[in-house]
C-alpha cells in the first residue's frame, strides 16, 4: 500500500465518524454545568487525605517538642524536631502539586505540557529520599543522658554504630534513589507498588521526552 | 483560519461549545481511539477531553487554529490518562453513558481490515510518536504539527521521515 493510500484510507475513516458518530447532547449539557465527574480528579483525593493526616501528625509531634523544651530531653527535640521540618516540606510539596494540579494547563505545547506533568509526579521520590536522609533520628530520639552514663558499654558499642550505619545508609538511599538505578533489584524491591510504578513510568517519560528534544538540536 | 470568535458567529440555535464539539467530533474521538483500546475507557477519555475543553475555553488563545488548540488538549489528555489507565482501572466500579456514540457498521470489509492494521501500527508506537503518527495522517503542515506539539519543524520533518518508513514497511509486509 502506498502513502497516498493510507492517507485516503484514513480520510475514509473521517467520512464514516461524520456519518455515524452521534453526540449525546444531554451529557455534553453536563459537562457545562460542571456535573459531570472526572476521572482525573479521583487521584486528588489520595493527596487531600496526606495532607489532612500529615498536618494532624505535624501537630502532634510539635505539641511532644513544645513540652520537652528541656536541656535533658534534648536528644529527642533535635530528633523530633529534624522529622518535623522534613514532614513539613513534604506537606508544602504535596500541596504545591495540588495546586499545579488545578493550573495545569492542557492547552499548552504537548511536549512543554507533558514535561510539567510528569516532573510534577517524579518530585514525589524526592520527598521519599528526603524521608530516607532523617532515617537516624529514629535511633536518636530516645536518647537520654543518663543512659549514656549508666550503661556507656552499650550506647557507644551498639548504638552509636547502629545510628552511624542508619546516617551512612540515609544519605547512600538519598543519593541512589534515581531513574539510573530503577532497573537494580534493591530499587524494584523498595518501590514495589503501582503507585510507585507509574512515578519510576514518569521518570521515564520525561528521559524520552528530552530525547525528543535532543533530536531537535541534531537535525 | 476557524477561529473560536468566528465559531460565535455562526452559532445561532445550539451554543458555541456544542458546536465546537460537534465541528470536531472526528478529532476528539480519533485521539481517544489512538491511546485507548478499551470501549469503555474510551468513553470515559472522550469525557475527560471535553470537560478539559469545557475548562479551557476562556483561555483560548486566538492566534491559533481551533483545531491546534484542540488537538494540544486532546492529546495532552490522552496521554496523561493513557499513563494512569492501568492504575485508574483497578478503582473503576461504574460504566458510564458516553458523549459519543458509534453506530454499529458492518465490519469485515476491506476497509475495516485497511484500518485495523493502521490503529494496530499507531498503538504499537510509542505516545509521542503516536501525537504525530496522527497529525501525519491527518496531513498538517509541519507549522501545525510543531505548534501542537512544541518541536521545530526541521525535527518534526525528520522524525516524520523516519516514522513514514516504518509505516511504509509495516503495510508491505502485511500486503505479502
Amino acid at each position: 500500500m502506498e502513502e497516498k493510500d493510507i492517507i485516503d484510507l484514513w480520510k475514509a475513516q473521517d467520512a464514516k465518524l461524520e456519518k455515524s458518530l452521534a453526540i449525546n447532547f444531554e451529557l455534553l449539557q453536563e459537562v457545562k454545568r460542571q456535573k459531570a465527574t472526572s476521572a482525573l480528579k479521583k487521584a486528588r483525593n489520595v493527596k487531600i487525605f496526606a495532607i489532612v493526616f500529615g498536618i494532624l501528625w505535624v501537630a502532634f509531634v510539635g505539641f511532644l517538642i513544645y513540652h520537652s523544651l528541656e536541656f535533658s530531653k534534648i536528644f529527642f527535640v533535635v530528633s523530633a524536631g529534624i522529622h518535623l521540618v522534613v514532614t513539613v516540606i513534604a506537606i508544602a510539596t504535596y500541596i504545591k502539586h495540588l495546586v499545579l494540579m488545578d493550573e495545569a494547563n492542557n492547552s499548552k505545547t504537548v511536549v512543554e505540557a507533558q514535561q510539567k506533568l510528569n516532573e510534577m509526579q517524579t518530585s514525589f521520590l524526592w520527598i521519599v529520599r528526603l524521608s530516607f536522609v532523617q532515617m537516624p533520628v529514629f535511633t536518636t530520639w530516645f536518647i537520654s543522658f543518663q543512659w549514656i552514663e549508666t550503661s556507656p558499654e552499650t550506647f557507644w558499642g551498639i548504638h552509636v554504630p547502629t545510628v552511624l550505619f542508619f546516617t551512612w545508609l540515609g544519605i547512600w538511599l538519598y543519593r541512589n534513589i534515581n531513574y539510573k538505578n530503577a532497573h537494580k533489584k534493591w530499587f524494584k524491591v523498595l518501590f514495589n507498588s503501582p503507585e510507585w510504578t507509574s512515578v519510576i513510568d514518569a521518570m521515564g517519560f520525561l528521559e524520552e521526552i528530552e530525547e525528543y528534544k535532543k533530536e531537535n538540536i541534531k537535525s | 483560519m476557524k477561529t473560536l470568535s468566528r465559531l460565535r458567529m455562526t452559532s445561532t440555535e445550539k451554543d458555541t461549545f456544542e458546536l465546537l464539539i460537534e465541528s470536531n467530533k472526528g478529532i476528539i474521538y480519533k485521539v481517544a481511539n489512538a491511546y485507548c483500546k478499551d470501549e469503555e475507557d474510551r468513553k470515559d477519555l472522550v469525557q475527560e477531553i471535553v470537560i478539559q475543553l469545557w475548562k479551557s475555553l476562556d483561555r483560548y488563545d486566538d492566534s491559533f487554529k481551533i483545531s491546534t488548540w484542540i488537538y494540544r488538549i486532546a492529546l495532552n489528555v490522552a496521554i496523561s490518562f493513557f499513563r494512569k489507565e492501568s492504575k485508574r482501572k483497578a478503582s473503576q466500579t461504574s460504566i458510564s453513558e458516553g458523549i459519543f456514540n458509534l453506530k454499529e457498521e458492518e465490519s469485515g470489509t476491506e476497509l475495516e481490515s485497511n484500518l485495523n492494521l493502521l490503529q494496530q501500527f499507531i498503538s504499537e508506537l510509542k505516545e509521542l510518536d503516536r501525537a504525530l503518527m496522527l497529525l501525519y495522517l491527518e496531513q498538517k503542515t509541519h507549522k501545525e504539527m510543531a505548534d501542537i506539539l512544541g518541536l521545530s519543524e526541521s525535527n518534526i520533518a525528520t522524525k516524520i521521515s523516519r516514522i513514514r518508513e516504518k509505516l511504509r514497511v509495516r503495510f508491505s509486509q502485511h500486503n505479502n
